[in-house]
């Protein structure tokens, strides 16, 4: 009878609702609301204000099913029925009981089931206190068990990867974890096994769960059953402070939760920016807080006598002063170079940047520290965001393997490339972690990626010289948009290309052509410049690189920026490389490294040990104790993330703010005090004296900046950053249906615990109203658009015709000799990594991949000891190989300094004294064998064996 | 010996194994075929769990490994689904796997009585090997085979109507090889074994579906 009455009302709504067909509209616990079409229940219930318990269910992954914890009443042609709501899509006049006594009952019965085997061992757990078994159990549990028997028993923990313990007693068989690794990272190392109660979360017998993303199951696993490592009974919840901020560690920019206990940093969770990471971290950002507390640096330390030694800041910075004085009384600008920046905040970089041009006058600046390729032309191209790049048509990847360098990108890519969403065209040396997904792949030897894109982009070529198998070339071009017989003007409508250094031992110049003429041929192309340094994009938008001033116009444009900071340099300006070369040459009398450490960082080792050697005055701006640092004249010790504020822009070009947790230690600094104490010191004082002050500078004078200051984006609306520059680039979220900020309790457990003990959090989606509505008038925007962006057509496209060649200089092919590849991963050693107890056990050593055929060649066989050389240097390295590799190609990794393991191999064949006095250093580091001029390097290759050596 | 019957000794018979405990030469030729069985890579999984126990007599590390590698899956994933299967040995076991029912009927028969008898007379309990890695005892639940209760399987091999008498000369049969013939090692399933004909003279999937038809159930 109540039925008939209800389905009538279903009738009239849905005659209401049928206009628009996106739209269905339904009856949860007796109220009228409208879903989208495709809204799974619980989501459109959580959207109206119904929280319905869940589990298994996360926002950014599929349903399952699995714990039916989600069970609600839902009308059926047969009456009511109990069904997940997590797993099934709204319909058309659905009616649902959310909290119906039925529902209740199913509820009650779930949780009561799911802990009839959880130990309740919640005392000890550090899950307890945001646990979403404790909260769901209390507000829809039955609040008693009438389990008596002995429950299940299994050993705890067990070490499932380096990073991760799992304890399977506490588990309740949700799937978050096996999913996410299967799923959303591509790394499905752990899995169910076992059957019925002895189900349990396994990995295989040999491979354990070493993914570079292990952490997220341990953020998302709603019970205590997955631990991290680093942060295993070190706190509990409700000890912890917490700070929303955004992570510096590559220019991703992932949004995350700084959580303090006691004064120091205890963990990073990710925060659910939809835009950027979407909850996730890769492990070496959220557990790079244990970075804070060792190798720092406490105090200004200046050489006296040869030796470092702690010294006041006034005379620290007299020090400083006193050398750039003399340097600038030599006369000439570039006296002065500086380098480094892109671990500063967008405001230390701007006084930064303000004091090298405007009070040293010194064009010798640059924070790239040469793997970009050209900083100009990176911040010119029409730039996709993340969204637009995992939402595209094709992606290109013409860059290193993400996973390695930008690690939350590759985690944004595969789920998509999984699904087949996007087609993947590879142009890469070597294979990256995404290719097994790719619709096609072009092997590049090292130096001919120009003719490779000069023959794909020229349609009117039947038969590519560069690319052999034509069939591809064809399936390429069309994926490309470059077979459509349309206009010119259309061509590589949704396609992004993302670009970047796939290999540091091969000159830039190629990129940067090939990037040039794919730009002028594809007009419609998108570009994601795949500067991997933290905030890099930030430091080049301030003007922290060669010809460029913040904003992110070019010399030519500057006259804002002159009026502000009176005469700029004229002299032509020069990259990473060019500055050291100077300063080998003794060419420079000081150089500044902010926060920089080209001694491990930089490609050309040969050349950075010259250049510190010759540069008579080198002041140092570190927060660690760096190789670069301890060669310093005098070290200005600075603050780390976490223990400063500021904004930061990443990959994309989204502003969003850091911010301060814990306090920077003993007498560190933010780098932008220091900047404006030197410039008072020089008489020439900014006249800034807050972070904030400079932030409505920058949004004054940087046209890109227009209406984005750090207090403006300390709005809630605006948590999660804006893209610059405001009302060009807008965010746009094709395919996502989340309309409304959500927090969801449960996806994120750390986060909401948190946020009940009084820290704010909050993130989610930003309207693209907001961003345009009222924050730049009309006028204004028009002339933005106009002014600031350095054009593609300012640069001038050299390509083919000015080489005077005909083609790209191609280095002449010796049989006999292998092209390098240089390309980094991502535990290397990185001051982060190995000031982190946890993390530096994961780098791994050194080693050489070889095709198949040419460890044939040079009789090397897997696992042995080959002695690389090239330039007049050599390294010794292992050899591995990888029988997907092309041959003429070897491969080695970047900053890998210790033998490790090869110690016991090395002692074995040196036991011979007279190696050990022939003094042969034997290091592994790949840096050494490259010349930064070269266009590609070319190593000759033969087994290491120190008895011949001996003779 | 007839034709059929000699097809089904040289199918049923242990092939060498590979020393690293991986897939011989002919196992890895025979995962092929039953890949090419199927329209996902990953469906062959259980069938080629099979074909690797059938080398070795039970599942082992290397072999999960290289059914992962195969099948473009993670090993995990491959442990994972082996260890739902009590078919599937993730340990070393004895040539002869003794599955003894104890569901209702074989219960009734006096599966229990006929269980520790067992246990007795090869000196082990449930779940155990005998030290010289001759047999291995199991409890199983039903095996379909009522009628005859109780019973219990060796080598997915049924024997029924058993008592300690009965049970005490299959053992010794088994030890001593009269039953070489009849009971095949562990882990070797004509179900897999017969993808593609060993037969001289026949080539292909044409004599594997003939041969699957006049071989039936058993």
């Amino acid at each position: 009878m109540t039925d008939t009455v209800k389905n009538d009302s279903h009738d009239i709504a849905g005659a209401e609702a049928q206009p628009d067909s996106d739209t269905v509209s339904l009856i949860i616990d007796g109220r009228q609301v409208t879903a989208h079409k495709d809204e799974l229940l619980i989501e459109a219930a959580e959207r109206h204000g119904i929280f319905i318990p869940r589990f298994c269910y996360h926002p950014h992954m599929d349903p399952v099913g699995m714990c039916r914890m989600c069970l609600v009443e839902v009308s059926s042609p047969r009456g009511f029925s109990l069904q997940p709501s997590c797993y099934l899509k709204v319909q058309e006049n659905m009616e649902v009981k959310t909290s119906s006594e039925k529902a209740k009952r199913a509820q009650e019965g779930v949780l009561e089931l799911l802990l009839i085997n959880h130990p309740l061992d919640c005392p000890v757990c550090d899950k307890g206190g945001e646990c979403p078994l404790q909260d769901q159990d209390m507000s829809h549990g039955p609040g008693e068990s009438r389990f008596i028997e002995e429950k299940r028993h299994f050993d705890k923990p067990v070490e499932i990867g380096p990073l991760t313990y799992l304890d399977r007693e506490r588990c309740i068989q949700c799937a978050r974890c096996t999913r996410f690794a299967a799923e959303i990272a591509g790394d499905p190392q752990i899995d169910f096994a076992g059957r019925g109660d002895q189900t349990i979360v396994a990995t295989s017998p040999t491979q354990p769960f070493d993914s570079y993303f292990s952490g997220n199951t341990v953020q998302i696993c709603p019970v205590g059953a997955l631990t991290s490592k680093a942060y295993r009974f070190k706190s509990r919840p409700w000890d912890l402070e917490q700070a929303e901020t955004t992570c510096m560690l590559c220019s991703v920019g992932c949004r995350q939760a700084a959580q303090s206990s006691a004064g120091a940093l205890v963990r990073y969770l990710g925060i659910d920016d939809v835009n950027v990471n979407q909850s996730w971290l890769c492990d070496k950002g959220r557990y790079s807080f244990e970075a804070l507390q060792n190798g720092r640096i406490l105090a200004p330390l200046a050489r006296h006598q040869g030796r470092l030694e702690p010294v006041r800041w006034a005379d620290a910075l007299a020090d400083v002063t006193a050398g750039i004085r003399s340097a600038l009384s030599k006369g000439g600008n570039d006296q002065i170079a500086v380098i480094g920046g892109s671990k500063f905040v967008n405001e230390d970089a701007y006084l930064w940047a303000r004091l090298a041009k405007g009070v040293l006058g010194s064009e010798l600046v640059d924070a790239s520290m040469g793997d970009d390729f050209n900083a100009e032309l990176a911040l010119a191209l029409p730039r996709a965001t993340i969204n637009e790049t995992v939402n595209a048509k094709t992606v290109v990847l013409v860059s290193a393997d993400p996973k390695e360098e930008l690690p939350v990108l590759y985690l944004r890519l595969y789920p998509q490339l999984a699904k087949g969403k996007i087609n993947l065209i590879e142009i890469t040396p070597t294979r990256t972690s995404l290719s097994s997904l790719a619709k096609a792949r072009i092997d590049v030897r090292p130096g001919e990626l120009f003719s490779v894109i000069d023959d794909l982009l020229d349609t009117t070529k039947d038969t590519a010289g560069t690319i052999k198998d034509a069939l591809q070339l064809q399936n390429v071009r069309e994926m490309l948009t470059l077979s459509d017989t349309g206009s010119q003007e259309d061509r590589g409508q949704g396609v992004v290309f993302v670009i970047g250094r796939s290999n540091l031992a091969e000159s830039p110049v190629y990129l940067e052509e090939s990037v040039k003429l794919i730009a002028a041929k594809m007009a419609k192309a998108k570009f994601l410049p795949a500067l991997r340094r933290g905030n890099i994009f930030g430091a080049l938008d301030m003007g922290l690189a060669p010809n460029l001033l913040p904003g992110r116009v070019n010399k030519d444009y500057g006259d804002i920026v002159r009026r502000k900071w009176g005469t700029l340099p004229e002299a032509n300006s020069h990259g990473t490389t060019e500055i050291l070369s100077r300063c080998a040459k003794g060419e420079v009398s000081v150089l500044i490294l902010l926060a920089s450490d080209p001694l491990s960082d930089f490609f050309d080792q040969s050349l950075v040990e010259k250049a510190f050697e010759n540069t008579p005055f080198i002041v140092a701006l570190a927060s660690h104790e760096d190789p670069s640092a301890m060669r310093a004249d005098v070290v200005l010790p600075i603050c780390h993330l976490g223990e400063m504020n500021g904004t930061v822009t990443n990959i994309e070009g989204r502003v969003s703010t850091v911010n301060q947790k814990v306090m920077p230690p003993a007498l560190a600094r933010q780098p932008w005090i220091i900047a404006s104490d030197i410039a008072r010191l020089l008489d020439e004082p900014f006249g800034l004296s807050s972070l904030e002050e400079i932030s409505s500078e920058i949004s004054e004078i940087a046209l890109a900046y227009k209406g984005v200051s750090l207090s403006s984006l300390r709005a809630s609306s605006r948590r999660d950053g804006v893209v610059v520059p405001l009302g060009v680039t807008g965010v746009s979220i094709k395919g996502s249906k989340r309309t409304t900020a959500l927090l969801d309790p449960i996806a994120t457990p750390g986060i909401a615990s948190a946020e009940e003990q009084g820290a704010p959090m909050k993130s989610g989606y930003i309207p693209e109203s907001f961003i345009t509505a009222g924050e730049t008038d009309e006028a204004g925007r028009t002339s933005l658009k106009e002014r600031s962006l350095v054009s593609i057509d300012t640069l001038t496209l050299k390509g083919k015709q000015d080489m005077g060649l005909g083609v790209m200089p191609e280095p002449k092919s010796d049989k006999h000799t292998l092209r390098l590849v240089l390309k980094r991963d991502l535990y290397d050693m990185s001051t982060t990594v190995l000031n982190s107890p946890t993390m530096t056990p994961l780098v791994d050593e050194q080693e050489i991949s070889l095709s198949k055929a040419d460890a044939e060649r040079f009789s090397l066989t897997e696992g042995s000891l080959a002695k690389i050389a090239a330039n007049d240097q050599q390294i010794v390295a292992k050899v591995k190989i990888d029988s997907l590799l092309r041959a003429g190609v070897a491969v080695l990794k970047a900053n890998k300094e210790i033998v490790g393991s090869y110690d016991a191999a090395l002692t074995k064949s040196e036991d011979d004294k007279a190696t050990e006095d022939s003094g042969d250093q034997i290091t592994t580091r790949a840096e050494l064998l490259i010349d930064a001029f070269g266009l590609v390097t070319e190593v000759s290759i033969e087994p290491h064996d120190s008895a011949k050596e001996s003779r | 010996m007839t034709e059929k019957d000699n097809y089904l000794a040289k199918i049923l018979e242990r092939k060498q194994p590979s020393d690293d405990g991986g897939f011989s030469e002919e196992g890895l030729e025979r995962a092929k075929a039953l890949i090419s069985l199927y329209p996902k890579k990953r469906s062959a999984l259980i069938p080629l769990c099979h074909l690797a126990q059938g080398e070795h007599g039970w599942l082992t590390e290397r072999s999960m490994e290289e059914i992962a590698e195969l099948l473009e899956i993670s090993v995990a994933e491959v442990s994972g689904t082996a260890s739902f299967y009590d078919m599937l040995h993730l340990e070393p076991v004895g040539n002869y796997v003794i599955s003894v029912c104890t569901n209702i009927a074989c219960m009734l028969g006096g599966a229990y009585e006929l269980l520790e008898s067992i246990e007795e007379r090869l000196g082990i309990s449930v779940g155990q090997t005998t030290l010289d890695m001759q047999f291995t005892l199991e409890e199983a639940e039903c095996l379909g085979a009522c009628d005859t209760a109780p019973c219990l399987q060796v080598n997915s091999r049924f024997f029924g109507n058993l008592d300690a008498v009965a049970f005490d000369k299959l053992v010794t049969d088994l030890a001593s090889g009269a039953l070489a013939g009849v009971v095949p090692p562990h882990g070797v399933l004509s179900r897999v074994q017969r993808v593609f004909s060993l037969m001289s003279g026949e080539q292909g999937e044409a004599a594997a579906s003939n041969t699957d038809e006049t071989l039936g159930q058993k």
